[in-house]
């Protein structure tokens, strides 16, 4: 197997205080990694990293092998951000507007969308359950369905890794699993490696392979199962207790 | 009442002004109310105001400088306003809208200054200032013909960047689209169709 993503002795701090210090982290092709952390641990600023957006000041990061300062087919990468809603809801687009976005990186300056991009926004909208509301404004939706939408702008232009960080909130626990069942399929039959950040340990575990745990720094990286079967670790990083029994106490009824 | 349309020159040229403007502002300005800065537009012309004034302060010490039309001052003053306002919504992340009353307000003060400077206020600020739909000549009329064709012609083959920028400035910037390039070139266009209010 190779790896996706490479870090290295990252450091990245906003004031004095590193808010990520000598973190080593490598992202497998075809896995499917949650990242689980307290609030204000850094997965975000981690994410931030990743994408470019945020310049660590110590250590490497490598993409798809190559140096993240050279790295530029960010076509490979899909992004799906913390506030999704971040937009502002008159904004007039529709949603199949919102997701040819995803496209328009790769179709490049000076050119415009063709058919076969049209196919392929509603191929990702197919995706995700969305292809009835193509034509309506992305601000009339509800927080569950946006997200969809703007997970299939980041499906659109086909990439090799999917990083969403924290997709789940404000969203009601039916949609949030199937939310989940999307993420698994998606990575089992088209072979995404997917990084998740999610708050909600106790379900985002029953679909991932891979769990990290971070807070400044990885403290575990490891399978989902070896995770769960780590009682102080499972606990420390929130795994929620109370919805495994809740779910037990479902099936028993 | 229509046809004295086509008995006066400057009747027609401020019919032709004001349907192009009337035709190209709309286009832009929907970019500028979807970000967020509706009155950068103001902030702008104010700015302007500023270069002009510094213009005739400066004229009068330099002779030569009064062969020049003091609205390229302006211009340029505009443009170094737009990029501080680009750099000052970096800065105030949260607060972008701020950067918009900073430069309004700052500039107005320097035009204050400079209009002192050059011997209380200046009969040729007023023009600029306020300027006249019908007092738009043939050589203006030029002008504006050429911006709207720049302006249009910019809003075809840039329109998904803009757009996708517009409603979202960091997967823009993700996705490989240069957001600080075009987030500059779009304000500047604005000023460019703005200088025609002027004319
Ligand atoms: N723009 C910023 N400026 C200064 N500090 C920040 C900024 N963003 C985040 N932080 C700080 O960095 C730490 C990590 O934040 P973040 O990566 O968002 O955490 P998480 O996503 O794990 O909740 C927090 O303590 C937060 O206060
Ligand atoms: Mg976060």
């Amino acid at each position: 197997m190779s790896s996706i993503i490479e870090v290295n002795n990252l450091t990245y701090q906003y004031t004095d205080i590193p808010v990520l210090e000598n973190l080593n982290l490598s992202i497998e092709r075809g896995s499917f990694l949650g990242l689980v952390g307290p609030n204000g641990s850094g997965k975000s600023t981690l994410i931030k990293c990743i994408l470019g957006l945020a310049k660590p000041q110590a250590g490497t990061l490598s993409m798809f092998g190559s140096e993240i300062n050279r790295f530029s087919e960010w076509g490979r990468i899909g992004y799906v951000s913390q506030r999704a809603n971040r937009f502002n809801a008159g904004f007039p687009a529709t949603v199949f507007e919102v997701v040819s976005m995803g496209l328009f990186g790769q179709v490049g300056l000076f050119r415009f969308i063709k058919k076969k991009d049209r196919n392929k926004v509603y191929d990702a909208l197919q995706t995700v359950g969305m292809e009835n509301f193509a034509k309506q404004p992305i601000g009339k939706l509800s927080g569950g369905q946006q997200q969809r939408v703007l997970i299939a702008r980041a499906l659109v232009s086909e990439p090799e890794l999917l990083i969403l960080d924290e997709p789940t909130v404000g969203i009601d626990a039916v949609s949030a699993r199937k939310f989940y069942d999307l993420l698994g399929q998606l990575n089992r039959e088209k072979g995404l490696t997917l990084l998740l950040v999610s708050h909600d340990v106790g379900t985002m575990t029953k679909y991932v392979t891979d769990v990290a745990c971070l807070n400044k720094t990885i403290h575990f990286h490891g399978t989902a199962h070896d995770f769960e079967a780590d009682k102080n670790l499972s606990t420390l990083y929130g795994y929620d207790v109370q919805q495994i029994i809740h779910e037990h106490e479902e099936i028993a009824k | 009442m229509i046809e004295v349309f086509f008995q006066y020159d400057f009747l027609q040229n401020a019919l032709i002004a004001g349907i192009l403007i009337g035709f190209i502002a709309p286009m832009l300005g929907v970019f500028l109310v979807v970000k967020r800065m509706s009155l950068v537009a103001d902030a702008l012309s104010h700015i302007t105001l500023t270069g002009i004034a510094f213009h005739l302060m400066l004229a009068n010490v330099f002779a030569v400088l009064s062969a020049y039309d003091p609205i390229f001052m302006g211009m340029v003053f505009a443009v170094i306003g737009a990029l501080i306002i680009e750099q000052l919504r970096k800065v105030y992340t949260h607060f972008k809208e701020m950067a918009i009353p900073i430069i309004l307000s700052g500039g107005v003060g320097l035009a204050v200054i400079f209009i002192s400077l050059a011997d209380g206020f200046n009969t040729d600020l007023y023009a600029y200032l306020f300027g006249s739909v019908a007092a738009v000549g043939q050589a203006d009329l030029n002008t504006i013909i050429i911006i709207t064709i720049i302006v249009v012609t910019l809003l075809i083959l840039f329109y998904k960047e803009w757009f996708f920028i517009s409603f979202d400035e960091e997967q823009a910037s993700i996705s490989g689209i240069r957001v600080d390039g075009w987030s500059f070139c779009s304000l500047f266009l604005w000023r460019s169709s703005l200088r025609q209010r002027c004319a």
